[in-house]
């Protein structure tokens, strides 16, 4: 039975600052102050680089020099303007593509939908670098491997495939950023309610008007953040634009970036501030933009009155669909893994003899095994670590006064607007210069913290949208049962989205077994993380060794994933089963 | 004179197996000297065991070293694991941005983790200038030629790589090569990779040579420029050069060269005077590392024959020990860097500056 | 002690104030019904109660025990006021089981574990869904929810039960059928109940007593015979199903009687006298309920009054008319099958005791 209305809906959107305040004035403040320490405070500093003659942490002076000369130069607008165009046309086709497969995988009957999130995670997990180099070599327009094959199809003088060219770039970069959107989107969308539909069904819309009218709008949470993270990060990213956009002659904000730091002595962080400051208005617009259009309690999709949940037939758009699933399949997952695998059983990038002699020698190497075995942990807690922190201040925020919910709403985002090397630096002088984390140093505790603040956007932006689903009265009902603010959220509120939060925790512990800048700076030398390792063979000249380390790394991640779902299915059944068997008689009357 | 044992040869490419054992076999060892000649000498051998003795005195197990080419230098470490077994080197391959934000943190607050740098005279005369190197000069250090040390001890220069014409042997012959740095303005060589020689990437690093030596003016900087592809990193683009979808880098490295030629790739290196430049790198013991003792053996072991020796089989670069002799087939270091003038350490920063100025005004 | 006592109470959100300044007292085992339009803040007062809102002024306290009192800034949390209540939307959690649901609040106050079993059955079984304790939420009809609902809020036996239009969301059958289950079950356990319904019926088939309120205050409050037989005011009685309003001048009283003369009537009608009686010559409004009037169609009486009839509408069991009598508009509704003409005169019989004379409309 399905029977909802809008009076179900929360009664106002007042309601939400006044309920259940949690621990008192005095932990509310610790709480921010924390925040404030964890997610601002090294960003600023470095932000505050800027205006300084001298690399964080050093003696100097103040001075505008550098702001004059970044501000001042029309180059930095022409980067600026290409970084833009990018990070919107990536993330807007992405946003499509993930919200369009995360459909069909939650409420279609396409065939091959449950290929979609295997496929998906892989997608996500390859790494940006390896991803760039896979499809510089498939699609380069001389040698590329597709270009190849068309001309043996065609003739000699066709090139249909381009990897160097602004569309080969965003194509490229869409693929690889579609997997995120998936997976963030896909809790969100199995966890509506399907009356909602329904309703629009039965008002007469069509299925796609459906789609684009109710099914989308109420979306809107979980596509923000998805959005506020894809568009911030197009902005940010650097190996796509390296690889491929060098050879396209297209500069971006990321690639001045990277010079700016990578190649001074001392890095010029000032000027990295000075262009990152620009991530910074992209993403306070955005966040202003959604705090205007998104307002709370529209959203809710979960509510306690129970719904089944049925697929929709889509009829002759099913085989659609399918195709949709196969190509995706193809172009994003297969052709640049099947690339990353041939490379890593090749001596050299190129060099078309295959043996597994780079597999014998990764594993040669002492280190190996236990850089996987670092990786695995710091991944896995920190993902954990970021989603629940994540989850602990999005319930705080949906409780306390509105610039309270802004303000964590915010700084949990802040951490993405730095390229990673100035986080990694950010974080690593805003830890050493506190003398009880200072102790901690090169440690394994304190890299923990510092890849859970550099994950947090997107666990943040995982957990938000998933919120926004779940009606109050749900939390409400518990508090009344004598449950705690903490309990409330344990109990009712991770449960209740916890198809998102696990989706989150995979996503954030996937990006943290790809990070490189923050293990690196904050690890002890002795305990590397494969991404170190996979720098080093970099370094050394052997990629077709980081390869084989990368291939090894997807399989983990692979059988990480398979484990959870495992481990997923196995808590489900034993909910399902009670802990109490049933007793024939029992005296009536309380 | 140095006499060489064989060290253990098993994991070395045939190429360069057959080019070493060419070069043992002319210095061919005395029998007597056998057991001490890998560090050159009796007394070298005895000053080694000294050190290694200290180190396990002050129980310290390992030396950490920072810098990128303690990543490219991996199988050396074994070699060293195998003299000295009670200590590993343990290698961060950290660099760049990254390793001038870590040394300032663990500078500015005295807990350091790394004891050694091993890094390009950029970085390793940053950080002496700033004082965190720890003047030592080891027991043996005398074979090395004076110019390579600092004459404070505080870091010494042992290993170099050439820079010079990288191309794929497939699309070009050497006959179609440049001949001067002229040349590199052709049209025909449209495409080649270059990072920005504003960016102090390795364009920067290889033209200040060429600039102090005069071969290269600002006409001949834009000409070279325009013609070329810019990259932010030359790095990823070896692998384009393998493939063939770049033909040439102008100042590729001769290490990368012989890693891709002995795997197998279709490359070619041409060291063409007056357009090849060879860079130095070296080590320095930070200041309150944690393994002072252990990273002076290190010290002391890396200008051993056996270290520079190795430094060409496994770590594919140039060892500047007289008498440890490159393969046959090698570009000929000491030639190469004679054509140029030499910069001397202390005005290498003030060359730069120089440069920078020229370079910014020719490429304006 | 279970009773509750509410006391200045102001509740705001923002600028607009949901709740100004009420006072109420409920009685140990009472059942309480908040009745009013949407709006009227008596939600609001149910989750002050329930401590899910933070009131801007006043004290509230339970049992004798303070709950709130804004003044000091002393507040109890909602999860530490041994309340039960019952949801409109019933928010049962969809990851738990039927059996679960109930059992949390048992276990939020720490029951032994070997006595959750026994109580949540005997919860159920209050509520009739003892053989669905293993359901899924999902599986469940809205009815069946609301009973779990119910039996989820009762089962760690609160001195206090907050009902927030807990039959809103079901059909009319279902409706009459929870309210009678829900009499029963007060009944039964005898708790101190508050409920909030906007649906006059169900207030006064349910409590015991009855608050009236509109826009944050409290209209009236009374036995539900008081408030449907003597409205405070127009809107109360208006709210309680009260449909002709006529406006009228007192003449002089009669003992238990007030004599008023409705505006242009050439006839004046005798109605029972308020407990405050208005002077003569004060203005007054006469509300009768349109089934309370009595058309003749044919003969006409002494005291009847003359009305000619402007519509007539089948409304199932009864055809109501809507009269125009001497320039009032009246509707009536009686048990007529046959529409009457439209122009015909009737003549129309006021009972006198169901006539309410309320103070005029400022």
């Amino acid at each position: 039975m399905t029977r909802d209305n809008a009076r179900a809906l929360p009664t106002s959107v007042a309601h939400r600052r006044r309920a259940g305040r949690m621990g008192g004035p005095w932990g509310m403040a610790l709480l921010l102050l924390a925040v404030a320490f964890l997610f601002i405070w090294p960003v600023v500093m470095q932000l505050m680089g800027m205006f300084r003659t001298a690399a964080p942490g050093t003696d100097g002076g103040w001075s505008l020099d550098v702001v004059a000369r970044v501000y001042g130069s029309p180059a930095t607008y022409r980067y600026l303007w290409n970084s833009l165009v990018y990070g919107l046309a990536t993330t807007l086709l992405a946003t499509a593509m993930g919200a369009s497969f995360a459909f069909l995988a939650a409420h279609s009957n396409a065939w091959g939908r449950s290929l979609l999130t295997p496929v998906m995670l892989l997608v996500f997990a390859a790494p940006n670098l390896f991803y760039a180099i896979s499809w510089s070599l498939l699609a380069d327009p001389g040698t590329g491997l597709l270009n190849l094959a068309v001309r043996t199809l065609t003739r000699p003088d066709v090139t249909l495939f381009n990897a160097y060219t602004w569309t080969g770039l965003i194509v490229v970069q869409a693929l690889k950023l579609t997997g995120f959107c998936y997976l963030l989107l896909l809790g969100p969308f199995q966890g509506m309610n399907r009356s909602f539909e329904e309703a629009s069904l039965i008002s007469g819309a069509g299925r796609f008007t459906t789609l684009l009218r109710v099914t989308i709008p109420l979306m809107a949470p979980a596509l923000f953040g998805v959005v506020i993270v894809g568009i911030v990060f197009g902005l940010g990213t650097f190996d796509i634009p390296q690889i491929l956009g060098a050879l396209a002659n297209i500069d971006f904000l990321s690639t001045e970036i990277f010079k700016s730091i990578s190649f001074e002595v001392p890095p010029d962080y000032a000027r990295a501030s000075a262009l990152s400051l620009f991530v910074m208005l992209v993403l306070a617009v955005l966040l202003v933009v959604q705090w205007r259009v998104l307002k709370a309690g529209r959203f809710v999709t979960v509510t306690g009155k129970s719904n089944r949940q049925n697929r929709w037939d889509l009829g002759g758009w099913r085989y659609l669909g399918t195709a949709a699933i196969l190509l995706f399949t193809l172009f994003a997952l297969l052709l640049p893994l099947v690339q990353l695998i041939l490379t890593s059983l090749q001596p050299t990038i190129g060099v078309y003899k295959f043996s597994l002699a780079n597999y014998q020698a990764v594993f040669r190497d002492r280190q190996t095994v236990q850089a996987f075995s670092t990786t695995g942990l710091l991944a896995v807690s920190a993902g954990l670590l970021a989603m629940l922190l994540a989850a602990l201040l999005g319930h705080v925020g949906r409780h306390a006064p509105r610039w309270i919910e802004r303000y964590l709403d915010s700084a949990t985002l802040v951490p993405i607007i730095m390229p990673g090397v100035s986080l990694a630096v950010g974080l690593l002088w805003a830890y050493i210069s506190i003398p009880g984390l200072r102790s901690l140093y090169g440690t394994f505790w304190l890299a923990l913290i510092g890849v859970m603040v550099a994950v947090m956007p997107m666990a943040s932006r995982a957990v938000r949208g998933a919120l926004a689903q779940i009606a109050r009265e749900l939390e409400e009902a518990a508090a009344v049962s004598g449950a705690s603010p903490l309990r409330v959220l344990w109990d009712i509120v991770i449960r209740l989205m916890s198809r998102s939060f696990l989706a989150g925790w995979l996503v954030t512990a996937i990006i943290a077994a790809g990070m490189l800048d923050v293990p690196i700076m904050l690890l002890s030398s002795t305990r590397p993380t494969v991404s170190i390792l996979v720098y080093t063979q970099l370094l050394a000249g052997t990629p077709t060794q980081a390869c084989a380390l990368l291939v090894l790394l997807l399989v983990a991640v692979m059988l990480l994933a398979v484990a959870a779902a495992a481990l997923i299915g196995l808590c489900n059944r034993l909910a399902r089963r009670q802990v109490y068997p049933p007793i024939q008689t029992v005296s009536p009357g309380v | 004179m140095m006499t060489i044992k064989p060290a253990r040869l098993a994991a070395v490419p045939v190429r360069l197996l057959a080019a070493a054992s060419l070069c043992l076999s002319l210095i061919a060892p005395p029998a007597l000297a056998q057991d001490t000649a890998w560090a050159g000498g009796d007394a070298n051998a005895k000053a080694l065991g000294a050190l290694y003795d200290a180190a396990q005195q002050a129980k310290q197990t390992q030396v950490v070293i920072y810098g990128g080419y303690s990543a490219l230098f991996k199988p050396l470490w074994e070699v060293f694991h195998e003299r000295f077994p009670a200590i590993t080197i343990t290698p961060n391959p950290i660099s760049g941005p990254r390793l001038v934000s870590k040394l300032d943190a663990e500078f500015a607050t005295g807990s350091l983790e790394g004891d050694v740098l091993m890094a390009g005279m950029t970085e390793l005369l940053s950080n002496v200038a700033k004082d965190r190197a720890s003047p030592y000069k080891p027991p043996n250090i005398a074979a090395l030629p004076e110019r390579y040390v600092d004459p404070q001890g505080r870091f010494i220069i042992q290993f170099a790589d050439v820079f010079g014409l990288v191309y794929n042997t497939n699309l070009m012959k050497p006959a179609d090569l440049p001949k001067t740095l002229g040349d590199l303005a052709d049209p025909k060589y449209k495409g080649m990779v270059l990072d920005s020689p504003l960016a102090g990437g390795l364009a920067t690093l290889t033209w200040i040579e060429l600039y102090n030596s005069g071969l290269l003016d600002g006409k001949t900087m834009r000409a070279i420029r325009d013609n070329a592809s810019i990259v932010p990193s030359v790095t990823p683009f070896y692998a384009n050069l393998s493939t063939g979808s770049v033909k040439l880098l102008p100042w590729g490295s001769f290490t990368r060269y012989i890693q891709m030629k002995d795997a197998g790739a279709p490359v070619g290196f041409q060291a063409t005077p007056g357009l090849v430049v060879p860079l130095y790198g070296g080590t320095a013991i930070l200041k309150g590392g944690p393994n002072p003792k252990a990273a002076e053996l290190f010290q002391a072991w890396f200008v051993t024959p056996e270290a520079q020796k190795a430094l060409i089989t496994r770590g594919y670069s140039f060892p500047l020990l007289p008498g440890v002799n490159t393969p046959d087939g090698w570009p000929n270091l000491k030639q190469i860097a004679e054509s140029l003038k030499v910069i001397p350490p202390a005005d290498y920063m003030a060359v730069r500056g120089r440069f920078e100025a020229a370079v910014k005004e020719a490429l304006r | 002690m279970s009773d509750i006592k509410v006391e200045s109470l102001t509740c705001r959100y923002g600028r607009s104030v949901a709740v100004d300044n009420i006072d109420l007292a409920v009685r140990e085992g009472e059942f309480l019904s908040l009745l009013g339009p949407s709006g009227c803040g008596k939600t609001t007062t149910l989750r002050c109660i329930a401590g899910l809102e933070s009131p801007a002024a006043g004290r509230i306290s339970i049992g004798g025990q303070l709950m709130a009192e804004v003044e000091q800034g002393f507040v109890v949390p909602p999860n530490k006021r041994a309340l039960g209540m019952v949801f409109q939307s019933y928010a049962l959690w969809p990851h738990m089981s039927v059996f679960a649901n109930v059992a949390y609040p048992l276990k939020m106050r720490s029951t032994p574990r070997d006595q959750i079993p026994t109580k949540v059955r005997k919860a159920l079984q209050l509520v009739g869904m003892a053989e669905l304790e293993q359901r899924g939420t999902s599986e469940l009809s809205g009815g069946q929810q609301q009973r779990v609902a119910l039996a989820r809020a009762l089962v760690a036996e609160p001195s206090v039960l907050l009902l927030d239009e807990p039959l809103s969301n079901l059909d009319s059958s279902l409706r009459t059928h929870m309210r009678r289950e829900l009499r029963r079950i007060h009944r039964e356990i005898r708790t101190t109940c508050v409920y909030v319904t906007h649906d006059q019926l169900e207030a006064a088939t349910l409590s015991d007593r009855i608050v009236v309120m509109r826009s944050g205050r409290i209209q009236q409050i009374g036995t539900p015979p008081e408030i449907f037989s003597t409205p405070a005011n127009q809107w109360v009685a208006e709210f309680v199903g009260y449909d002709n309003f006529i406006p009228a001048t007192v003449t002089n009283r009669e003992g238990n009687l007030l004599i008023v003369q409705p505006r242009n009537w050439p006839m004046t009608v005798a109605a029972r006298a308020p407990a405050q009686c208005p002077p003569a010559g004060a203005g007054v409004t006469l509300a009768i309920r349109s089934s309370a009037l009595a058309l003749n169609r044919s003969g006409v009486e002494g005291r009847s009054l003359q009305a000619r009839v402007v519509d007539s509408m089948f409304v199932g069991d009864l055809t109501e008319f809507v009269l125009d009598a001497h320039g009032s508009r009246l509707i009536a509704r009686a048990p007529e099958r046959a529409p009457t003409a439209d122009g015909a005169t009737v003549s129309v019989h006021l009972p006198l005791d169901q006539i309410v004379v309320l103070p005029a409309p400022q």
